[in-house]
């Protein structure tokens, strides 16, 4: 086995995990939050409630937080190759989060139909998958754009309060 | 018709996580804010305890969310659509919470971003982003103490 080569191109760092805890966290909260707002304020918030299982609506938004964590990990990684340093909104800032939204997208609906499938005895919903797979990404990729433009703007002022390169990745 | 005993604990469970995330929230924040209120402008900058308490406060964040969730869960169909004082109420609070999220998240952008700026950039902005996060903080609480007694 050959030694690594000195000129070869060193991996990138990896990325911050604060900024990828607190998008992640800022992501599903505020879709959550943003869902209940739109069915208060001009639709039925009594279907959602009345619904609402506590421990299964738990144990979904956990799913979608941490599947949402690995998504943001993957896509920051992503953009952090193509740009190192602090991200700012570009071409590889939409796409990543597209890509990797559309992926969050279509997962999230996988752990739902599969946790119904086996919580409520219905395997036959499973065969949803095929059908429904598409609308999940699709949805998904719209769903990390919106956030792309949300997270460009919040990350242009931090770079505008805070001018310069700003800190190197650094974890905790 | 009477819920049942198991599920009344679970709500108050519940109900006593969603009290502490705020408290952890809008405590770990104010704290914050005083410190800064009281120390010079020239004096060091507590950057890395503010990333920590970024960490917690998201932290708390999903806890937050999750177990408003269960609260709306345990309301069932006694929940109030707009048009009442319990539904206006609760429609204004998620609008704050809705405000209040982008705020933290640029927050934390800048306690990331100050860990490699001068100390005599981070004091100043620091006080502002926790003075902001925790008066808005404190607002939406009041309208919590509102929902829970309405």
């Amino acid at each position: 086995m050959e030694p690594p080569s000195s000129s070869a191109t060193p991996d990138p760092p990896a990325p911050d995990l604060l900024l990828v805890w607190s998008l992640a966290a800022f992501h599903a909260a505020f879709l959550m939050v943003a869902l209940v707002l739109i069915l208060q304020a001009f639709g039925d918030i009594q279907a959602l409630t009345g619904s609402l299982n506590t421990a299964a609506g738990i144990a979904l938004y956990l799913a979608l937080w941490g599947l949402t964590g690995w998504t943001t990990y993957r896509a920051a990684a992503d953009v952090g190759r193509v740009e190192p340093g602090f991200p700012r909104f570009g071409a590889a800032f939409l796409g990543n989060a597209i890509r990797w939204g559309g992926l969050n997208g279509f997962l999230f609906l996988t752990m739902l139909l599969v946790v119904t499938a086996i919580g409520f005895r219905i395997p036959q919903i499973l065969l949803a998958l095929p059908v429904a797979a598409l609308p999940a990404l699709i949805v998904g990729g719209l769903l990390g754009a919106a956030f792309a433009v949300i997270d460009g703007l919040l990350l242009h002022a931090a770079h505008r309060v805070v001018p310069g390169e700003g800190a190197p990745p650094g974890n905790p | 018709m009477m819920a049942a005993p198991g599920s009344e604990v679970v709500a108050l469970v519940v109900r006593a996580t969603h009290v502490l995330g705020m408290a952890v929230l809008l405590g770990g924040a104010a704290l914050l804010w005083f410190h800064l209120l009281l120390s010079r402008d020239d004096e060091a900058a507590p950057t890395a305890i503010a990333r920590r308490l970024e960490w917690v406060s998201w932290g708390a964040v999903g806890v937050l969310v999750m177990t408003g969730l269960g609260n709306l869960g345990a309301l069932g169909e006694g929940a109030a659509g707009p048009g009442s004082p319990w539904g206006d109420a609760f429609l204004g609070k998620i609008v704050l919470v809705a405000a209040l999220l982008p705020l933290l998240l640029f927050r934390t952008l800048v306690v990331v971003r100050l860990a490699g700026a001068s100390q005599a950039t981070a004091g100043p902005v620091l006080k502002w982003c926790y003075g902001t996060t925790v008066l808005l903080g404190g607002v939406i609480l009041g309208a919590a103490v509102f929902l829970s007694h309405a």
